[in-house]
């Protein structure tokens, strides 16, 4: 009988079916050992694509050449990978706009694609698998360092090593994107209890001042106040907050730590 | 193999097909199909009916004024041996385009017969992502080329 396995378990599935425990994970080397065509090509619009339908001897996947960034064209690899390997994905052709490889928990979820966000966290696990990156994170505090070390293991982009890295921690942490001096999305922990502000960066959160002095300083960290970052009445006097800007995509990737205090633990104090 | 319509999985049948055109009738026995356990959909594999579609084709050459090259939705219905709702249902979603002439609906047997094939990219594309570029349906037809 079949049983529902989710994105990341096809992931895990496939690396076990194919014997990969090396990292990087080769995904060039997955598409050949699954007889899938991989090309890199300027023919197209679309971030990357699959085509698996019709009567294909191979299936195809093609990835837009972007030479400023290669991490880009491994994920998008294993994310078309994910559109072929999950059997709820039925179309014959994915066609995966930059958005839909960015499809994780974005504020505004009024485009939201699930088989966009499954092929992600498909990807996520096929390049950064769980069992890999918790055990680094169960005897490392989450910082910067930490998911610049795993994001160089793993050969992934350090946004998308920070979102799978907050999917699988437990501390009170919160990972917020932001770019143009805005916050574009953030991904919260589920012990991370505060309700973030979305919309322009506060001038007191240590990513708003990398943003405006970026040609000085690109990484931070410091203890801001609440309101920085968020409007809620609670016990918590400030946020620890380390922020890297990216001037390559003019953006600020910043994790927000809940500090623990003499009260945690304490049942209805917040 | 799961359903298009309802995404239950479907059972490999064996199956008789009848074809008609105009006065002259076939029968095939001994066809593959996949029917739905949930709601009856029967799908046939694309070598099935290219074979069903080169025998009526040569059928409906008894007469060039029987072999029309607009179809009704009647007649699409019995050329691709599904009901009238499937028709309209696969018109609804972009699997068949028509044109409408007041009430009356008319494919072109062509088209048909392309989306059935299975290797129209635009038919294909039109399953999924219906706002497809120039650019990207161009490098699709290529690779569906080389790779066909």
């Amino acid at each position: 009988m079949d049983v529902y396995r989710p994105p990341k378990g096809h992931a895990q599935m496939l690396l076990e079916n194919l014997s990969i425990t090396q990292l990087p994970t080769p995904v060039e080397d997955i598409c050949t050992k699954t007889n899938i065509r991989c090309d890199y090509t300027t023919e197209i619009d679309s971030e990357a694509l699959i085509v698996k339908g019709g009567n294909l001897k191979r299936p195809v996947i093609a990835v837009k050449v972007n030479s400023e960034y290669e991490s880009r064209a491994r994920f998008s690899i294993a994310h078309e990978l994910g559109h072929f390997c999950i059997p709820s994905h039925l179309d014959e052709i994915y066609q995966c706009s930059a958005t839909d490889l960015n499809t994780f928990d974005f504020i505004d979820k009024k485009d939201y694609k699930n088989a966009e966000k499954e092929a992600n966290e498909f990807a996520a696990e096929l390049l950064m698998p769980s069992s890999y990156v918790e055990k680094i994170i169960k005897n490392h505090d989450v910082s910067l360092q930490v998911i610049k070390n795993i994001a160089e293991d793993c050969d992934t982009s350090l946004t998308s090593t920070a979102l799978q890295v907050a999917s699988l921690c437990s501390d009170r942490i919160a990972i917020v994107f932001s770019q143009a001096g805005s916050v574009k999305w953030f991904k919260k922990t589920d012990s991370f209890n505060l309700f973030l502000n979305c919309g322009k960066l506060s001038r007191e959160s240590v990513a708003s001042q990398l943003y405006r002095h970026a040609s000085f300083v690109s990484e931070k960290r410091g203890e801001v106040p609440i309101e920085a970052w968020s409007n809620d009445d609670c016990r918590y006097d400030y946020l620890l907050e380390e922020s890297l800007f990216m001037p390559y995509l003019n953006s600020t990737l910043t994790i927000l730590t809940i500090p623990y205090d003499e009260f945690d633990g304490e049942e209805g104090i917040f | 193999m799961k359903c298009i319509n309802c995404k239950q999985d479907m059972t490999e049948i064996t199956t008789t097909f009848n074809s008609k055109w105009g006065d002259y009738s076939v029968t095939i026995r001994g066809i593959k199909a996949y029917k739905c356990d949930q709601c009856n959909e029967l799908v046939f594999s694309p070598e099935e009916v290219r074979m069903i579609q080169n025998i009526t084709a040569g059928l409906a050459d008894s007469s060039a004024q029987e072999k029309p090259d607009y179809l009704n939705v009647q007649e699409v219905a019995e050329l691709l041996r599904v009901s009238n709702q499937t028709v309209y249902n696969m018109l609804k979603d972009g699997r068949l385009t028509a044109h409408k002439f007041g009430k009356e609906w008319r494919f072109s047997k062509k088209d048909v017969v392309e989306a059935m094939e299975g290797n129209n990219p635009v038919s294909i594309a039109a399953r999924g992502d219906k706002n497809m570029s120039e650019k990207d349906k161009r490098y699709i037809e290529k690779v569906m080329n080389e790779e066909g």
